[in-house]
């Protein structure tokens, strides 16, 4: 009777743990779990609308709105996740799960270089090519196929946004400014 | 005597060596005009319809620049941006005739004539009209060249020429592999929906 009691005891305690751990895997993302060190997280990424700018500015289908893109960004205007059953264009507003797919894409770029920035509050972006790409060789950052589409200057939003998400810094207001494309 | 044997021999090996290395330098040259990647995208989009021949009204729907670049082999007659614009967004709609279509550019520049659709939807803006387009551009639709525009485009053209590389036609019945590939097409340019 005692050998049974403590083997359903430690059944017990098994199971609670498996349940625990399980739960616990279930509500984050790998990426989010501290293997590269601390990187800011998809809450940020999608409240602050930093997932909308990069969308509106970075996600066209002539550019990271493309399948074979490492950065490969999902939204409404662009690429999507998953088509419509009759195979006519989805316009329906970007999804939970692709805004979730964008943050993957842009945190699985350079995770390292990522958490280097992130956890330097922005002060070691060297070689950190989210940060260098868009501003082109022209604004002193490194190649882009699509040219320099940023300035790193107080009076860009855009910047201003992508800057201070992985700075740990972001702005809401100024990611909604970003993604307005003017008349 | 054995040297002019020697002179010849030495003559025919240079020769030799000079058809060598003219060979090689005409089939590099040859090599570095082709892009196969472009090649096997325009032998995907087919041969001309029966009994037309290359115009203004040709190939709509198609990405006017994979032919209409440098090194394209309609390169003779570049063009900086060009697409089809359809009256309706059904597949099978009819071109839309005489939109005028309006850029900007980031720049604030814009072709030196905006184009009009001819016939079958067709537009196009030469290069030499707009030599020194800069990325990103927005467009707009106009029925009425003096009026307010009729469409907008909702997304900027980041690097495209060929709208309909993005705005690929619309199609009924389609595979798998067509839904599938839906994803990553805005759809047939179009301006009005329904039929």
């Amino acid at each position: 009777m005692m050998i049974a009691r403590s083997k359903l005891h430690s059944f017990l305690v098994a199971l609670a743990t498996s349940v625990v751990i399980a739960a616990a895997a279930s509500c984050s993302l790998p990426t989010e779990s501290g293997e590269f060190g601390d990187l800011p997280d998809r809450a940020s990424f999608v409240d602050n609308k930093v997932s909308l700018f990069m969308e509106v500015r970075c996600g066209g289908l002539d550019c990271h709105g493309q399948d074979g893109r490492p950065l490969r960004i999902y939204g409404q205007t662009g690429l999507r996740l998953k088509a419509k059953a009759d195979g006519s264009r989805d316009n329906s507003p970007t999804t939970d799960e692709e805004r979730t797919e964008n943050y993957r894409s842009v945190v699985g770029l350079e995770p390292e270089a990522l958490a280097e920035c992130f956890e330097s509050k922005g002060e070691i972006i060297d070689t950190f090519q989210l940060l260098k790409k868009p501003l082109g060789i022209e604004n002193g950052g490194i190649r882009h196929k699509g040219g320099p589409v940023l300035r790193a200057t107080q009076s860009d939003p855009g910047w201003q946004c992508l800057y201070g998400w992985v700075s740990d810094n972001v702005d809401a207001a100024q990611c909604e400014q970003a993604a307005k494309i003017m008349p | 005597m054995k040297s002019r044997h020697q002179n010849r021999r030495n003559t025919l090996r240079s020769l030799t060596a000079l058809a060598f290395v003219a060979t090689v330098v005409v089939a590099s040259g040859l090599g570095g005009c082709t892009d196969p990647v472009r090649d096997a995208e325009i032998e995907a989009l087919g041969p001309e319809e029966p009994g037309v021949t290359p115009n203004a009204e040709h190939r709509p729907g198609q990405p006017c620049l994979h032919c209409h670049t440098k090194g394209g082999p309609a390169s003779n007659k570049p063009f900086a941006i060009a697409g089809t614009i359809y009256e309706t967004d059904q597949p099978g709609s009819k071109g839309a005739d005489g939109i005028t279509v309006q850029f900007v550019d980031s720049a604030g520049g814009a072709p030196r004539e905006s184009p009009q659709t001819g016939p079958s939807g067709n537009f196009y803006v030469p290069l030499q009209d707009w030599p020194d387009l800069r990325y990103p551009v927005r467009v707009g639709l106009y029925e009425d060249p003096n009026g307010p525009p009729t469409v907008i485009m909702k997304s900027l053209i980041n690097r495209e020429g060929s709208c309909n590389f993005c705005h690929r036609p619309n199609l009924s019945d389609m595979t798998d592999d067509e839904i599938d590939d839906s994803r990553s097409s805005a759809g047939q340019i179009f301006m009005r929906s329904g039929g």
